[in-house]
């Protein structure tokens, strides 16, 4: 699939190690913005800095992260204390310590510019649920709730939060393995391609425009059309 | 609200089972207690003091009810266990869970920018932790009766929340637990839903008596107009849910707030 050039923001940090973070990049950089990379979201001053984007030139921080096995199907009632820490507490760690890094960049980007946007990725399923998927829902359910504090917390500083929710499928490959099972029920009206990590990085570009000025806080499903609510 | 009857749940609708409660000493979890012995359950009241849940296991008693104390801190593993296993052989079965304890610092405003992730830890601990502690200790007990697993949650957990973050956090949590979890356990026969209650809690009441016009600007904001009684406005719901004839409910969330939230 061809991604539509956009104009994008001028400095941008993407993080996450998923397959969306990765087509949000090469979106990002084809739109002229420049893009610094994160693996985790603890240390994106420093991240900004490496990528050579000013102090307050941080307009966009984009949090598309997955936690490896987190996609693999297994029952709670087989999951130990340590495997339910690693893939449902631990995220919630990873994306509160990402809110708290991204923020004062953010706010000093929209002193300078008047907006700047954080966006979270946390796939759908979490939003109809799935059997095998608890840990991934516990989490993804938690750190939207999350987001949807600091864009109520972060408007009076000019940033905008916004919740993207993509099939699980486009997240990582290793989500394969839930084809056929319980969370592999919806059809999309627009077809697979609609949800590849491609078309999520599409709207990304597309909320940093200036139509996404009055939008904070709503989550988006991007799953083709499967789920259809609310 | 005024002139409102004692009980509002069906009699005998939870007659010969047995439900057990946690975070039940005071609150909603109480409000749910009391209520579920109205309608004829067994209540394993839990709380991390016995002697503090044995308060209300003496008022049910009172009222003709049926009741046990258990010592449960949802936070550690062996006690979670210790008060399933004793709320199934005192009464013979365990038909249904509610989990309704909540961090002590649920009500505190949150710093989102500033605060130490220890801080959600404590939050996340008697939440989504615990949530997963009791669901794998109490499986097979409900498995056995294709009983119901009950969590308390907020409408904080689905709208966010600018003064409480981490509550609005581990309140989401919840329902994403909830909902993935119902579909796990359906073939189990086992239900799992959600119940977020609009209610005067001991700190609520506090909070009304220290600033007077609090409850009426509360209330200005509920069509119904008037705060929940956690007996005979939430109980009643918590009872449906855990009762049989709730029998094809499961992956929901019940919002009991007089009209407040209706954005579900």
């Amino acid at each position: 699939m061809v991604v539509t050039v956009r104009q994008g923001p001028g400095g941008a940090l993407v993080v996450g190690g998923s397959d969306i973070a990765r087509a949000v990049r090469d979106a990002l950089r084809a739109a002229g913005t420049v893009v610094g990379e994160a693996a985790s979201g603890g240390g994106l001053a420093a991240d900004a800095e490496a990528a050579g984007i000013a102090a307050d030139g941080v307009e966009l921080v984009v949090y598309a992260p997955y936690t490896p096995g987190s996609a693999l199907p297994r029952a709670v009632v087989d999951m130990s204390a340590q495997e339910w820490d690693r893939l449902a507490e631990q995220p919630v760690r990873d994306g509160l310590a990402a809110l708290q890094a991204a923020h004062p960049l953010l706010k000093a980007a929209a002193e300078r510019r008047g907006e700047a946007r954080f966006v979270l990725v946390a796939p759908s399923v979490a939003i109809e649920g799935g059997a095998g998927v608890v840990p991934l829902a516990t989490a993804a359910e938690s750190l939207r709730a999350l987001a949807k504090s600091a864009a109520r917390r972060w408007a009076r500083d000019g940033v905008a939060v916004h919740l993207l929710a993509p099939t699980v499928f486009a997240l990582d490959a290793e989500a394969e393995a839930l084809r056929g099972s319980d969370v592999d029920r919806s059809e999309a009206a627009l077809g697979a391609e609609a949800m590849s990590p491609e078309a999520v990085a599409e709207v990304v570009l597309l909320l940093c425009g200036p139509g996404a000025r009055y939008l904070t806080g709503g989550t988006f499903p991007l799953d083709g059309g499967a789920l259809m609510v609310p | 609200m005024t002139g409102q009857p004692e009980s509002l749940v069906p009699e005998a609708s939870l007659a010969g089972r047995t439900v057990l409660v946690t975070g039940a000493a005071a609150g909603v979890g109480r409000g749910i207690a009391v209520a579920l012995a109205q309608a004829g359950a067994r209540v394993v009241v839990t709380a991390r003091r016995k002697e503090a849940g044995a308060e209300v296991v003496a008022e049910i008693a009172a009222a003709g009810g049926t009741a046990d104390a258990a010592v449960c801190d949802v936070t550690d593993p062996e006690q979670v266990e210790a008060a399933l296993a004793y709320a199934a052989d005192r009464f013979g079965r365990l038909d249904a869970v509610v989990h309704n304890a909540t961090s002590r610092r649920s009500s505190e405003p949150v710093d989102l920018e500033h605060a130490p992730v220890e801080l959600w830890d404590e939050h996340a601990a008697v939440a989504s932790v615990a949530s997963f502690t009791i669901a794998r200790a109490a499986h097979p007990y409900l498995k056995a009766t294709e009983g119901a697993y009950l969590l308390l949650t907020s409408p904080a957990g689905m709208q966010g929340s600018a003064n409480l973050s981490f509550y609005a956090a581990a309140k989401g949590a919840q329902r994403g637990f909830v909902k993935s979890l119902a579909r796990e356990w359906g073939p189990d026969r086992i239900r799992v839903n959600g119940l977020a209650p609009l209610a005067v809690t001991p700190a609520l009441d506090n909070a009304m008596r220290l600033d007077p016009s609090m409850e009426g600007r509360i209330t200005d904001l509920i069509p119904m107009g008037w705060i929940g009684d956690t007996v005979t406005d939430i109980g009643p719901c918590a009872a449906f849910l855990c009762a049989p004839a709730s029998r094809y409910v499961t992956g929901q969330t019940l919002v009991v707030s007089g009209g407040r939230m209706t954005a579900l």
